[in-house]
């Protein structure tokens, strides 16, 4: 309280901008029926044909295809209706200041006499409000399972309702702080870190709070959890671009860690529709293949499905980068894989006074 | 057949009564004498007919098994009130309970008019019986008179053909001349087709009207084929197909089989309209025998062509397994087009329900997703919806 705010403030701004697209939205339609016709929405196709990757951007885009949900087309009729509610329950959900998670909204929708077939049917109407409103769910309070967390001195701000005002240093819990609603939400304060650590395992990540790498290295420690939900990536940028800390990224030495890595980087086909989920200037650490050779680690063979991976990301547009290239083909090369615990066989410490520097420096 | 059966299980003689509305009612009492084929008159009465009643009366005794026989026999009734729509039927079975078999018309179908056999139609044994009841002492007119669609020209044309003299005295034919005779007659290829003013079927009215009567279905659709003959018989079949309504779904059609108006009960695998019914492609038609379905096949011939001296079953005849399976064709194509136009307004039902389902609801939630306070009137989208979907309904 009464600490003054160090960077732009830009939560409460969203939060306006979410209420009044949302409104606008519904304004549409009520204007179509009022005047007699058949309400209709038109928004970006979303099929496969119409993805890009826009090297620009660094994140893969929509191409110019539009598709038209009408009221008038019967086999429009139903999902139309399930978006305009969804709009609505988000509506009410913003301006009430509440949270939702996927399934509620699922389970939410029986309250109006809206049904969905499956939790996937009310996932992919989100989806579409989504790429009409060019917002992320999160931005109208829709939050999927969280599980990933953040540790280190960044000192935060709420604004959840109830919280409104208080500050909370994320060092102050030594599992982290789960990164949920109010976390993403909030303003941030002030820090003292100038990089940050985002870690796919939770064994390293505690390892690194052990070891006490957000003081040795100045960093705050991000836990992914495997591949980073959509709120922990949105949340990595905001730490990057509001207070302009660079983003390492430490992920196994697979294929799967790799692409951990660059979903971080460059985002997901899938949300093609959204922007400023990903974090084009962080970088991806280790552990890399040529890393599973220089540190001689423990491995584990590649198997099919891993082979057949790694050829599909070979193929990938984001996959450009030399960096990148020269590991795929390192991978295919050794046909071995290490996980971030590999360096225990150093050590338990190894990782953190050897490896974790040395990589700082070679990608910072 | 049925006299008989009462008299070897009973040996109790039968009472027929007999009227035809004029001063005098005759009464007989008799028994069959089995041997000999005749009946025994036990006795013999003459009424007077004072409330001139008019009727036949048959009464005779009968041993059976009723607890067994009892669907069947109730099977009957049913099946003949179906096909005699304009008959009261009235049954009080051994328990004492009353069953009652109402009709819905008074119209009848024409009765059949008397008719000589037709050349393709004859046997040895009609020809023999032909000779010596004859009162004709040449050929042509012995052919002239006791054939139908023989005519004086027809019969010439016949006796040249077949290097036999018109003027032969019929009864100096030999055995083997009958003989071939026969083979002749059926031979000859320029005799007209029997006409069918000799057989009575019931017409789509009454067939129409009993199906509907008995088995209480959704929809009937009915078809009298065009008289037909096999072997100098003429033969029309008449074909119905019953749905839904009272009619019971159990995973095959109902088959009801008649000949001459009488319910055919036995054997009914054998028969050849089953045969017909199993190899129609019904799909074609969008039925399915899971579907609650009753067919009903009418033959009516001067010989119905049974296969056994049971007279259970109709036998596979070419010319009857084609007629009876272009009946059922006809009847099948109408149930087709009531169904699909059923099925036609039951979407559009459901199309208009999907509409006035959800577009209240779309109505609602954009009103206060933009924070109005009237909700726009969906009326006119709806009539618009329901105008298009009512063009098609009819």
């Amino acid at each position: 309280m009464g600490q003054k705010r160090k960077f732009r403030s830009s939560m409460v701004e969203k939060r306006k901008e979410v209420l009044e697209d949302l409104a606008s939205l519904g304004g549409t339609i009520y204007d179509q029926i009022d005047a007699g016709r058949f309400p209709a929405i038109d928004m970006p196709s979303r099929s496969t044909e119409n993805i890009t990757y826009d090297q620009q951007l660094r994140q893969f885009i929509l191409g110019d295809r539009r598709v038209r949900r009408s009221a008038r087309n019967i086999r429009h009729l139903k999902p139309f209706t399930q978006l305009v509610w969804t709009a609505f329950f988000s509506n009410e959900l913003s301006s009430q200041r509440k949270t939702s998670t996927l399934r509620d909204v699922y389970y939410s929708a029986q309250a109006y006499e809206m049904t969905f077939k499956d939790q996937q049917e009310s996932n992919n109407i989100i989806t579409d409000l989504e790429t009409i409103l060019g917002l992320s769910r999160e931005d109208f309070n829709i939050f999927p399972e969280e599980r990933s967390a953040v540790f280190g001195d960044l000192t935060i701000e709420y604004t959840v309702p109830g919280y409104e005002g208080r500050t909370l240093s994320l060092d102050s819990h030594p599992d982290g702080v789960l990164i949920g609603p109010a976390l993403t939400s909030s303003e941030f304060v002030k820090t003292t870190a100038d990089k940050v650590i985002a870690i796919e395992e939770g064994g390293l990540f505690t390892r690194f709070i052990e070891e006490n790498v957000h003081k040795k290295y100045n960093a705050l420690l991000v836990l992914t959890a495997g591949q980073a939900p959509r709120a922990t990536r949105h949340f990595i940028r905001r730490l990057n671009s509001e207070l302009k800390l660079p983003v390492y990224i430490l992920t196994d030495g697979d294929p799967w860690g790799m692409h951990i890595a660059m979903v971080i980087i460059s985002g997901s086909a899938n949300a093609a529709h959204l922007r400023e989920l990903n974090t084009p200037d962080a970088k991806w650490s280790g552990v890399w293949a040529t890393d599973i050779v220089n540190y001689k680690l423990p491995t584990d063979p590649l198997d099919e499905v891993d082979m057949k991976r790694l050829s599909e990301l070979e193929r990938d547009p984001r996959y450009v980068d030399p960096l990148w290239r020269r590991e795929i083909k390192t991978f295919m090369k050794i046909r071995r894989k290490a996980e971030q615990e590999a360096f225990s066989r150093y050590g338990l410490t190894y990782i953190v006074d050897e490896y974790l520097p040395s990589k700082l420096e070679e990608t910072g | 057949m049925a006299i008989l059966y009462g008299q070897i299980t009973t040996h109790q003689p039968a009472t027929i009564v007999s009227s035809t509305g004029v001063t005098k009612v005759y009464l007989y009492k008799l028994m069959i004498d089995i041997q000999r084929n005749r009946p025994i008159i036990l006795d013999r009465k003459v009424l007077i007919n004072k409330e001139q009643w008019r009727g036949t009366l048959v009464e005779f005794s009968l041993e059976g098994d009723y607890l067994r026989a009892m669907p069947k026999i109730l099977d009957y009734f049913k099946q003949t009130a179906m096909v005699n729509p304009y008959a009261n039927l009235t049954f009080v079975d051994p328990k004492g309970r009353l069953y009652k078999f109402t009709r819905v018309t008074k119209e009848m179908p024409a009765p059949p008019k008397e008719t000589l056999p037709h050349p393709y139609g004859v046997d040895v044994e009609l020809l023999q019986r032909l000779i010596q009841v004859t009162p004709y002492k040449n050929m042509l007119d012995f052919l002239r008179n006791h054939f139908h669609r023989v005519g004086e020209i027809t019969a010439q044309k016949f006796l040249e053909s077949s290097e036999l003299s018109p003027s032969k005295n019929p009864r100096k034919l030999s055995h083997e001349e009958i003989v071939r005779l026969m083979h002749m007659l059926r031979r000859f290829k320029d005799f007209l087709p029997p006409d069918a003013s000799c057989l009575s079927p019931l017409g789509d009215e009454l067939l129409k009207a009993g199906i509907q009567k008995e088995l209480n279905p959704e929809f009937v659709a009915v078809h009298q084929r065009k008289p037909a003959t096999y072997a100098g018989h003429p033969f029309i079949i008449e074909a119905g197909i019953a749905y839904a309504g009272e009619i019971p779904r159990r995973g095959s059609f109902l088959v009801y089989r008649f000949a001459n108006r009488i319910p055919l009960l036995y054997d009914e695998a054998s028969d050849v309209s089953v045969k017909v019914i199993t190899d129609m492609n019904w799909r074609r038609y969008h039925v399915s025998p899971d579907m609650p379905l009753a067919i009903v096949v009418h033959i009516c011939s001067t010989k119905v062509p049974y296969k056994t001296v049971g007279k259970e079953f109709i036998a596979d005849r070419v010319e009857v397994r084609r007629e009876i399976a272009n009946a059922l064709r006809e009847v099948a194509r109408q149930i087709q087009l009531f169904l699909s136009r059923r099925e036609h307004v039951d979407r559009e039902r459901k199309r208009l329900g999907v509409f006035s389902k959800y577009l209240p609801k779309i109505a609602q939630f954009s009103t206060e997703l933009a924070g109005k306070k009237n909700v726009p009137d969906i009326e006119k989208l709806l009539a618009s919806v329901k105008k298009y979907g009512a063009e098609e309904e009819v």
